[in-house]
């Protein structure tokens, strides 16, 4: 097997997952193949050190993570991204303040790939100051902490874009909490 | 129908753990088929390019080793001939009898060497202090400019 084909492989191996990476942040299918891509080909300048390691999985999700963070906040929604940012302290009051859903629990109603695909479209239509804590809270197991770090915001803002954007899936999504029936 | 009403901390961690739930479930999204061919075409070219267009990086190490000795040997050389040539006046003087090159090099120097000379005359003729406020007009109109740039973004962007 020569080098390149084992590049491949490893490349058929990691492709879906760094493109998830990049495709749950970015929300947006072309850019998260471009990152995907260029995630890659930093992947083959360091293929050697890369191919034997037992962490490439988190070296690739990094590297996604990072890309993706910085195409946010350098390109796309620059201004946006980071006005949505500042504006989220002046709401505090009303942070709390759900409304719950109709009794219809559509959860329930869905097959299994069905309801992946209604998960996916709601966590992609959320906004990006709430999409991206979210994704870095759930899904790449970051702390509050360290959000606040990697979006150079307050762990306060954190807390409430996280907190609005698992409200916004609850209402889209009409999960129902065993608290609501008490 | 719909109510609004308060979030207590239990109901608080019991969506965070169903919020949790539901994304850990979605797995991974299937890449578009034509990505591995994209990147490996993109390796292709890039390899293909000869060593002096790639990074540095990619470099043979022969190759790297010889670079660092060429960009070590012309500092050096630089600095010991710019040191050279400004303690001795007489050592250019010397060069240019014995070739037309050097000459030209002396020709070239002398040049520089007015320039230079006009230049520190021109600060000492005006005073450190309109050096500085002159430092300062142009970081100024940088800070200026880069301002105005921003503020017309944010302007462009806001009537999208």
């Amino acid at each position: 097997m020569t080098d390149a084909q084992k590049f491949e492989a490893f490349l058929h191996n990691y492709q879906n997952m760094v493109f998830s990476t990049a495709m749950r942040l970015t929300a947006n299918p072309a850019e998260a193949e471009d990152i995907t891509q260029e995630v890659f080909l930093r992947a083959y300048e360091r293929f050697e050190q890369l191919q034997d390691s037992p962490t490439v999985g988190g070296w690739l999700k990094t590297v996604a993570t990072n890309l993706s963070l910085n195409h946010l906040s350098r390109y796309r929604s620059r201004w946006s991204f980071f006005s949505e940012m500042f504006r989220g302290n002046e709401e505090d009051d009303s942070v709390n303040a759900i409304e719950f859903p109709a009794e219809t629990d559509v959860h329930e109603e869905l097959a299994g790939a069905e309801r992946k695909e209604l998960v996916e479209q709601a966590l992609q239509t959320l906004p990006t100051s709430q999409r991206v804590p979210l994704v870095l809270f759930h899904l790449e197991g970051l702390q509050y902490d360290e959000i606040a770090a990697q979006l150079g915001v307050s762990m306060g803002k954190v807390k409430t874009d996280i907190f609005r954007g698992r409200e916004a899936l609850r209402r889209k999504l009409r999960l129902k909490l065993a608290e609501e029936t008490n | 129908m719909t109510t609004w009403m308060r979030m207590n901390a239990a109901q608080e961690n019991e969506l965070e753990a169903a919020v949790g739930r539901e994304l850990k479930s979605l797995g991974e999204l299937p890449a578009p088929a034509t990505l591995a061919a994209r990147v490996m075409r993109r390796i292709e070219q890039r390899n293909a390019a000869p060593w002096y267009r790639r990074s540095w990086q990619t470099w043979p190490m022969s190759l790297q080793a010889a670079a660092v000795v060429i960009l070590l040997a012309a500092f050096a050389g630089i600095c010991l001939g710019f040191g050279g040539v400004t303690q001795t006046a007489s050592a250019t003087l010397e060069a240019q009898k014995h070739s037309a090159w050097f000459e030209q090099l002396g020709v070239v120097w002398s040049v520089l060497n007015a320039l230079a000379t006009a230049v520190v005359a021109m600060a000492n003729h005006l005073g450190r202090g309109v050096i500085v406020a002159g430092v300062i007009l142009i970081l100024a109109a940088y800070a200026a400019c880069a301002g105005m740039g921003t503020a017309y973004v944010r302007f462009a962007l806001s009537r999208r």
